[in-house]
């Protein structure tokens, strides 16, 4: 038996090494590989419009500006500001994710001139009253899953890594998520949420990813389909700018509360 | 396959071009080598388009017209090139100058797609089509749908995008120098507000106060954002009460940032603190109490701030130049108190009265999961001392009066934090304030704990519970020296942001309480619907004569005694421009 393997890869040419690697260590090293693409972009501002759709195909929307700034030796630090609906304007959102630790996260009131900050286990709840929950949007860090590789499979057209992959946060709202990851270039093309009991709660596509600063791959549309509730959000990003010149100063609270 | 035989430079780049056509194929293969870069000029459905572009360019790089398999559709690209790394601005720039904007580099770089790919349907990438930026409108789902556009709709989309005139209005560069200013804009909004009191009390008032109110608000920034004005006045009118009809400015301000410092100048507020049933720390603004008796709406303060930036937290100095009375409801206000608090002729302790200069300063940092905030205060008191001013009879006994508002000058340090443990969040707010009579102590504490997707639902339901502390016992002339909050807080996550607040504060000694509901969600994207309700319960019934009321005001038992009749329900909404 071992010996008809040992042919088989000698004709087909298939190195022994990489039969070697245990299904965690390949799903390790796609994520690590996918993150390390991805560095170098320093800073990024963008604009996102948020559609929530009930099943009635009801449609809310939102207008939300977001910044970020890279961190490489931690977790980026983000500025989400609400345009719209207006009685939210100026509404923000001060994120600091972290490899190892929660993340920090502070939402600022307009109106009351407050900061106030939120707990760390209620970001497994929804953003804003959509299918996607804080953690969906937050930073993804390769520290905050451990990871399974499961088998090669289309998605999106694209020849993609399937891996499953485990929160380490534990209050996390899954158990665990199965992503598609294009194996072109690394970029995530679809992803499955298993919630806490392992049901499929929701399947997040990504499509329109282009390329900025010849470099870094970005989508334009993220969808987002609950399959209990049968609702779904998109979240268009448009206006990609990078290298804009961000700094600490510009994600801190005075920063959050000067922004509108 | 060819590629299968191509060393991994060259095939990145077909990875990125898309999968050529055969003819193409051949020629791209002698054309390119290593590292070598194109500028796409456009690109096109039609071929014939793209290579009259191509043929009444005159370039320094001839350009050629190659075409591209993307999304299962061909493109005619028109490439110019091979261009050095330090040539493609200048080819860019060249191309603007014949007025062709939005020109991109096709790279064939190795560091980005080191991999060859494993089939022949790698080269079919939909993603690789030119750059899309700024082309579209948002929230409108038939243009961009989450999947793959039918044939027709993409065809129709880039056939329209990317001809150069279009091009030319719709610049794409996506590594824009510096920060954004905001060139100035409006933004209003107006509510209708109707409050109805359950009893007529002890002054025999209306029930029904109707009201109105405007809040516009100017933000403009410059200097690339490292300037902000903003200006925002407010009026309302209301139908019953000239002490509430009223104009405030609520921010009338110029905030200049630095790296690690900003300067605030003007009409502000601010808020200090992390308590919900009562802000002890929170002493920069006065109450606009005609607005709410809750105490959440604030007057605008003017001062100049300067707030710095450091490793060890965020210091701010206040400098409060002049002082904003307590306002207080007139004779058919309501709620109010049997006897009118007379605000023509307050005292105060200052000389200066009004224009005395007060100096704050606050610490603030965050350790992990600990927030801490130090702050110390040195002025004239935001909360006045309301004393009686009684006229009497013949024999001595008082008839009439009025409460007139006493500002002393005060020094009030205070604490505040906050400390997170999973989905508990602790809170402590704490002062000690000399200039009132002895010094005194004051805290309130407590926790709240968030359960998120309560029953199964995609609600949050957070429970507030504080204790509030004052030393001086039944001497303090507020609500909170020995009292329970109890607060639910439900919020639905429903597209609407519907949330309901209620909280239950119980007075241990007296065993008065108060109740209030606040309820608010948003009707459609521009109207707002805002429902609050208080219940006054508890202490000892007032007889409506001039002696009993003075009684009760001094009885240290009733502090809510004197609001038993001014339960009310207000119903709001407000319409955003």
């Amino acid at each position: 038996m071992m010996l008809k393997q040992l042919l088989l890869a000698a004709i087909l040419g298939v190195p022994l090494c990489l039969s070697a690697e245990t299904p965690e260590e390949k799903g390790l090293a796609i994520a690590v590989e996918a993150d390390r693409r991805d560095q170098g972009w320093v800073d990024m501002r963008v604009t996102m419009s948020m559609i929530l759709r009930n099943a009635r195909g009801d449609e809310n929307h939102r207008e939300m500006r977001l910044r970020s700034l890279e961190v490489i030796e931690d977790g980026d630090k983000s500025i989400m500001v609400f345009d719209t609906p207006p009685d939210v304007q100026g509404t923000g959102l001060l994120t600091f994710s972290h490899k190892a630790e929660d993340d920090d996260q502070w939402l600022y009131l307009p109106a009351l001139k407050r900061v106030k900050r939120i707990a760390s286990k209620n970001r497994s709840g929804p953003f804003v009253g959509s299918e996607f929950a804080f953690e969906d949007l937050s930073s993804q860090e390769v520290e905050k899953y451990t990871y399974r590789y499961l088998r090669d499979e289309m998605a999106n057209g694209l020849d993609c890594f399937v891996t499953e992959r485990y929160p380490t946060d534990r209050y996390s709202g899954y158990t665990r998520q199965i992503t598609w990851i294009d194996k072109g270039h690394y970029r995530i093309q679809k992803v499955d949420y298993y919630d806490r009991k392992d049901k499929l709660l929701k399947t997040l596509t990504f499509s329109g990813y282009q390329q900025y600063l010849d470099r870094f791959w970005r989508a334009d549309s993220m969808a987002m389909v609950n399959h209990v509730n049968n609702k779904s959000t998109e979240l268009l990003w448009q206006e990609y700018n990078f290298q804009t010149g961000l700094s600490d100063r510009d994600f801190n609270k005075n920063a959050l509360k000067r922004t509108r | 396959m060819i590629q299968r035989i191509l060393p991994g430079l060259f095939l990145s780049l077909f990875v990125l071009a898309g999968q050529a056509d055969d003819s193409g194929l051949a020629e791209m293969d002698e054309m390119l080598s290593a590292g070598d870069n194109f500028v796409v000029a456009a690109s096109f459905r039609d071929r014939r388009r793209a290579q009259s572009l191509a043929d009444g360019l005159t370039l320094s790089h001839p350009p050629v017209v190659r075409a591209s398999e993307i999304a299962g559709a061909t493109w005619h690209r028109v490439l110019v090139g091979p261009v050095m790394p330090e040539e493609e601005a200048s080819v860019i720039k060249r191309l603007e100058s014949l007025g062709i904007e939005g020109g991109w580099v096709l790279r064939a770089d190795i560091e980005h797609s080191p991999e060859p790919p494993n089939d022949g349907r790698q080269a079919v990438d939909q993603d690789i089509a030119p750059p899309l930026r700024g082309l579209r409108i948002p929230g409108s789902p038939a243009t961009f749908p989450a999947t793959s556009p039918a044939p027709g709709t993409m065809e129709s989309r880039y056939e329209s995008d990317f001809n150069p005139v279009r091009l030319k209005k719709k610049s794409m560069d996506f590594r824009v120098p510096g920060k954004k200013s905001n060139p100035g804009r409006w933004r209003t909004d107006i509510a209708s507000e109707f409050r109805v009191f359950r009893e007529p009390g002890l002054n025999d008032l209306p029930g029904f106060h109707p009201s109105v109110s405007i809040r516009t608000e100017y933000y403009r920034t410059w200097n690339g954002g490292n300037d902000i004005f903003a200006f925002v006045p407010f009026y309302r009118r209301d139908g019953e009460d000239d002490e509430r009809s009223h104009f405030d400015i609520r921010e009338l301000t110029w905030v200049h940032v630095s790296d690690n410092w900003e300067l605030r100048t003007g009409i502000r507020k601010v808020f200090w603190g992390v308590t919900e049933s009562r802000h002890l720390v929170d002493i920069i603004n006065q109450t606009d109490n005609v607005e709410n008796p809750d105490g959440e709406e604030k007057l605008g303060q003017p001062m100049v701030n300067l707030s710095l930036t450091r490793d060890w937290g965020v210091l701010d100095f206040y400098l409060l130049t002049g002082f904003r009375e307590r306002n207080f409801t007139g004779e058919n206000g309501r709620p109010r108190l049997p006897l009118l608090v007379d605000d023509d002729d307050p005292v105060y302790e200052s000389p200066a009265e009004q224009y005395r200069t007060d100096f704050a300063v606050r610490w603030t940092h965050y350790f992990g999961e600990l927030e801490v905030g130090l702050s110390h205060f040195s002025g004239t008191s935001r909360e006045p001392r309301l004393l009686p001013d009684l006229d009497t009879d013949e024999f001595g006994i008082p008839t009439d009066g009025v409460l007139i508002p006493v500002y002393d000058v005060i020094d009030q340090t205070g604490l505040d934090a906050q400390y997170f443990i999973g989905d508990w969040a602790w809170k402590l707010e704490a002062i000690s304030r000399s200039g009132q009579g002895d010094r005194f102590s004051a805290a309130t504490f407590g926790f709240e704990k968030t359960f998120v997707g309560i029953f199964g639902s995609r609600g949050d339901l957070g429970i507030v519970a504080e204790y509030l502390f004052d030393d001086r016992g039944e001497r303090a002339p507020v609500i909170g020296e020995d009292d329970v909050a109890l607060g639910f807080r439900y919020t639905l996550n429903n597209p609407a942001d519907t949330t309901a607040l209620l909280v239950w504060l119980y007075d241990v000694d007296s065993g008065e309480y108060l109740m209030t509901l606040e309820a608010s969600g948003r009707l459609g994207e521009n109207w707002k619907m805002i429902l609050e309700a208080s219940m006054f319960n508890g202490g000892d019934e007032t007889n409506n004569d001039f002696v009993s009321i003075l009684n009760a005001f001094d009885d240290p038992e009733s502090e809510l005694g004197l609001f038993q009749d001014e339960d009310f329900l207000k119903l709001e909404f407000v319409r955003y421009f």
